[in-house]
């Protein structure tokens, strides 16, 4: 008999792949593999992408990194040496161990790569539309830097003799002048015009409108030059209520008759209105609150009723409305009752209930920096120059940035409120509602993410609100204990070589990295890895929803659904 | 976990295996790293079970199914009929499970190891027989509820020590593994792979069902079992030569002992007593595997 030859008895042989059978009819539970919102992503007031940024450092890709932070900072540098890094404080890592050296990696990244973003993106429509932005702090740059990016012919109004930015103190703080001078010089480089010693005529709003489409004041300038561009055409009737207490003791005539919206901090904002309806005005105060939430003032709204103070309660303004060119009045929410503030951030599919407006010829903002709310940059369309005042503009503080107490958190705000004036302006000229605005909100802390608007469909920032990686949802028995590593000395920082080995502690929370422990522990290999990228793929006709790809994802970049 | 080569794989989806099923991780590893060229052989137990029912499978490799308790015979007569026929280079397995392995399938399995057949076994083990609905096995540890230890009189015997009973035969490689340590896992298999002769690889496989616990705690209870010793990974080479593969710094067995049903209603008098069990057996295998340090250096 030759070995070739069959020896084996007769039997049956089963042939045919089990494959047929859909065992994914058995599950109740789906995964769903998605990227979710790292912690430090969300606490970044510029909602940098900061698993992402440390998965390039930890591979050495220092110059990759610092254009990734770059697609939503302008000022790597500055921050790298006076952010008050919230997302340090917020690191999962930090709970584990200590937090990853986010900061100090901000910093070393920027000393190893500077130079400027290539690629600035044509827009299909607005490209051919010039922006003017008066003044040149933080703030403005922010502005003008996005701005660019988004394809828009920028051009920056100093009517100093150098840029206001220059004047934020660099004695006695970690504000290098050196970091400072280059963050500037690569936010310029991208293509930005500069015209110093701009006279007071050149940003009168008639001389503004031959030449922009649009205008952005920066918050350095409400306060002092653009009274003098507001002296154009009759559609500035918008106060701050401090303005407006000054402008009553002072006696100067404020066009302050009809209705006058008010709105702002309860307390604050019934005192302006006490004060508009002693000369004259018609008040009505828009309170985000219900009686029961403002008990501690019972009295006062009494007093204020009283005096002829009309009060909408559950009225959350979002909005200046417009009409002919000129403000007409509040665009409000009907806020539901509680978290008000919450559904605020969150934007209109939220807690609201509907919404209305309320007519008015004049609208006060009483102290809107305690209020939180999220006014919209006030917008006048007259002859079609857009103009866009810093988010909850005017705001007393503003114009002192250099002098406040807290250099670091003021200069960074003023960062993402350039970004936001950005892409309020932006939209505005696309005669895109505002609230799309919300579509690229970094989780609900308020950062947006320029990344994503540009994109224009931001589902990679996009996730569901609440849907940031706690501790709770990682899974610590794939993480090794490692401390944080210091740097030799404060001033040099990290090296490359801590660099990388410190971006490496980084857990990527919520960031699928392709480490495949899923794929791996699969029972059902209902995953399977696609080759080129390396990334899992979930197959739902076999997955049974045995949930341990949930389980097992160290980074917990795979949720639970029922089905 | 560091990255494990994408390979391909042998085992088809689709089986009927209970969601979250520790056997079926276990089979997909090893068929994974012995690849194409092998034939496996099982006895009645879930690991034929889920291998499919005529006319399926989810093997792409031949797939053997013998009598309960001949899977060590059944196959070194296959790799014996694959000899004859000049294919040497086929990696014959044998898979079974702890019933079918420490306690009917014993006598079988320790025929095969003492002629040292060239045969890879594997012994998947979910701590009973759990394909007939629970039952005791010798492979059951100490404290467990199965149908037939109830919680009125739950298992009261420690855990047959299989490692040693396959050490006292000097085949040449003995490994403990766990679904949960994959990397662990396929370098064991590898290893075994490139060895000639008896190869003996016990896997701890948990078992939702059987073991009562939700079905995502799978890979969680494989590791727990590791961590905390009462199953040590460990590899004996040549039946002497003992090498042991912690994972990790030592747990306490309490957190593997309550997270499962079977183990409910253990007293912590129990849980001490098996505490001191698995100590005794960790510092014995430290021992052993000292001792072997010394003797080879
Ligand atoms: C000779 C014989 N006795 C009993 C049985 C019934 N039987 C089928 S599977 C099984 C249990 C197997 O247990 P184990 O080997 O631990 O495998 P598991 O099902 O747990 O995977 C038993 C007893 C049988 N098929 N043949
Ligand atoms: S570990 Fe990394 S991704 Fe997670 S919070 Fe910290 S820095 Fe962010
Ligand atoms: S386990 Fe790894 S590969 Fe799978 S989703 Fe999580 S990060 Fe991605
Ligand atoms: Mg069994």
């Amino acid at each position: 008999m030759s070995a070739k030859e069959s020896i084996a008895p007769p039997m049956a042989a089963a042939k045919m792949p089990a494959s047929p059978n859909k065992t994914g009819a058995w599950r109740f539970e789906r995964p769903i593999l998605e990227d979710r919102l790292a912690p430090c992503s969300e606490a970044c007031p510029l909602g940098e992408n900061i698993p992402a940024i440390m998965s390039l450092n930890s591979r050495g890709a220092f110059k990759e990194a610092y254009g990734e932070i770059r697609k939503e900072n302008p000022f790597p540098g500055i921050c790298g040496k006076i952010c008050f890094h919230p997302c340090e404080r917020v690191c999962n890592r930090g709970r584990f161990d200590e937090p990853v050296s986010i900061q100090e990696l901000e910093f070393l990244v920027t000393v190893l790569s500077r130079d400027g973003v290539s690629g600035i993106e044509e827009r299909h429509g607005p490209s051919l539309q010039r922006v003017a932005v008066i003044g040149g702090d933080i703030a403005g740059l922010s502005c003008a830097y996005f701005l660019r990016l988004l394809g828009y012919t920028v051009t920056i109004l100093e009517p100093g003799a150098r840029l206001r930015v220059f004047d934020l103190p660099t004695k006695g703080s970690d504000l290098n002048t050196k970091y400072l001078e280059s963050d500037v010089k690569s936010v310029l480089d991208i293509g930005i015009d500069l015209r110093i010693r701009t006279t007071p005529e050149a940003i009168y709003y008639h001389q503004l409108v031959k030449e922009f489409q649009a205008v952005y004041v920066s918050p350095g300038a409400v306060d002092s030059e653009a009274r003098e561009f507001l002296k154009g055409p009759d559609v500035y009737s918008v106060y701050n209520a401090i303005e407006v207490e000054r402008m009553i003791r002072d006696g100067n005539p404020l066009p302050l008759r009809g209705k006058v919206a008010v709105t702002g901090s309860a307390r604050e904002a019934l005192k302006t209105a006490m004060s508009v309806k002693a000369i004259g005005g018609e008040p009505v105060v828009l309170v985000p609150f219900f009686p029961d939430d403002l008990e501690h003032m019972a009295e006062d709204l009494e007093d204020a009723e009283r005096k002829g103070v009309s009060l909408k309660f559950g009225s959350a303004p979002f909005a200046l409305s417009e009409r002919d060119g000129r403000i007409s009045g509040l665009a409000c929410f009907k806020a539901g009752k509680g978290r008000f503030l919450e559904a605020k951030r969150r934007g209109p599919e939220s807690e609201q209930t509907g919404s209305f407006e309320q007519r008015a010829e004049a609208v006060i903002i009483a102290s809107p920096e305690k209020t939180g709310v999220n006014l919209m940059p006030p917008i006048l369309q007259e002859t079609g120059l857009v103009v866009v005042f810093p988010d909850r503009f005017p705001r007393a503080r503003s114009r002192k940035l250099g002098k406040e107490k807290d250099l670091s958190r003021a200069v960074v705000r003023h960062m993402s409120e350039g970004k936001q004036a950005a892409l309020s302006l932006d939209l505005c000229l696309r005669k895109r509602p505002f609230e799309e605005i919300y579509s690229v909100a970094v989780g609900r802390l308020g950062a947006l993410s320029f990344e994503a608007y540009k994109m224009n469909h931001p589902h990679r920032y996009q996730r569901p609100l609440g849907n940031v990686v706690r501790a709770a949802d990682l899974n610590p028995a794939y993480f090794k204990k490692a401390p944080r590593i210091k740097p030799s000395s404060p001033e040099n920082g990290l090296t490359r070589r801590q660099g990388v080995l410190s971006a490496r502690r980084c857990f990527q929370c919520g960031r699928c990295n392709s480490c495949q422990t899923c794929y791996q522990y699969c029972p059902d290999l209902a995953i399977s890895v696609e080759p080129e990228t390396g990334r899992p793929e979930i197959d739902y006709d076999h997955c049974k929803g045995c949930g341990i790809c949930f389980k097992e994802c160290p980074r917990g970049a795979i949720s639970l659904q029922r089905e | 976990m560091a990255k494990v080569r994408v390979k391909e794989e042998l085992v088809y989806p689709g089986s009927f295996a209970c969601p979250g099923c520790g056997l079926m991780m276990a089979f997909r590893h090893v068929l994974r790293v012995l690849g194409r060229n092998t034939a496996v052989v099982t006895t009645a137990g879930c690991g034929s079970v889920v291998a499919g029912s005529y006319p399926q499978t989810i093997s792409k490799v031949p797939f053997f199914h013998c009598s309960f308790g001949t899977a060590a015979s059944t196959a070194a007569g296959l790799k014996a009929g694959y000899d004859m026929m000049g294919k040497r280079s086929i990696n014959v397995l044998a898979w079974a499970g702890d019933g079918g392995t420490f306690d009917i399938g014993l006598q079988s399995l320790s025929g095969a190891a003492e002629r040292n057949e060239d045969i890879i076994y594997v012994c998947y083990d979910n701590e009973a027989y759990m394909n007939t609905g629970v039952q005791r096995s010798s492979g059951t540890p100490m404290g467990a509820w199965t149908t037939t230890t109830p919680r009125e009189s739950l298992e009261d015997r420690p855990k047959k020590k299989m490692a040693a009973i396959m050490a006292a035969h000097e085949i040449p490689y003995i490994a403990t593994a766990s679904v949960s340590y994959p990397e662990d896992l396929d370098r064991k298999i590898r290893k075994a792979k490139g060895i000639k002769g008896f190869r003996f690889i016990h896997i701890i496989v948990p078992c939702p069902t059987g073991w009562l616990y939700p079905a995502s705690e799978t890979v969680r209870l494989g590791r727990e079992a590791v961590l905390s010793r009462i199953f040590p990974l460990f590899e004996i080479m040549a039946g002497k030569k003992y090498r042991l593969s912690p994972m990790g710094a030592k747990t306490p067995v309490r957190e593997y002992l309550v997270s499962q049903g079977r183990f409910k209603g253990l007293s912590e008098k129990d849980i001490s007593l098996i505490q001191e069990k698995v100590d005794e057996y960790w510092s014995e295998l430290e021992e052993l595997a000292a001792r072997s340090r010394e003797s080879h250096s």
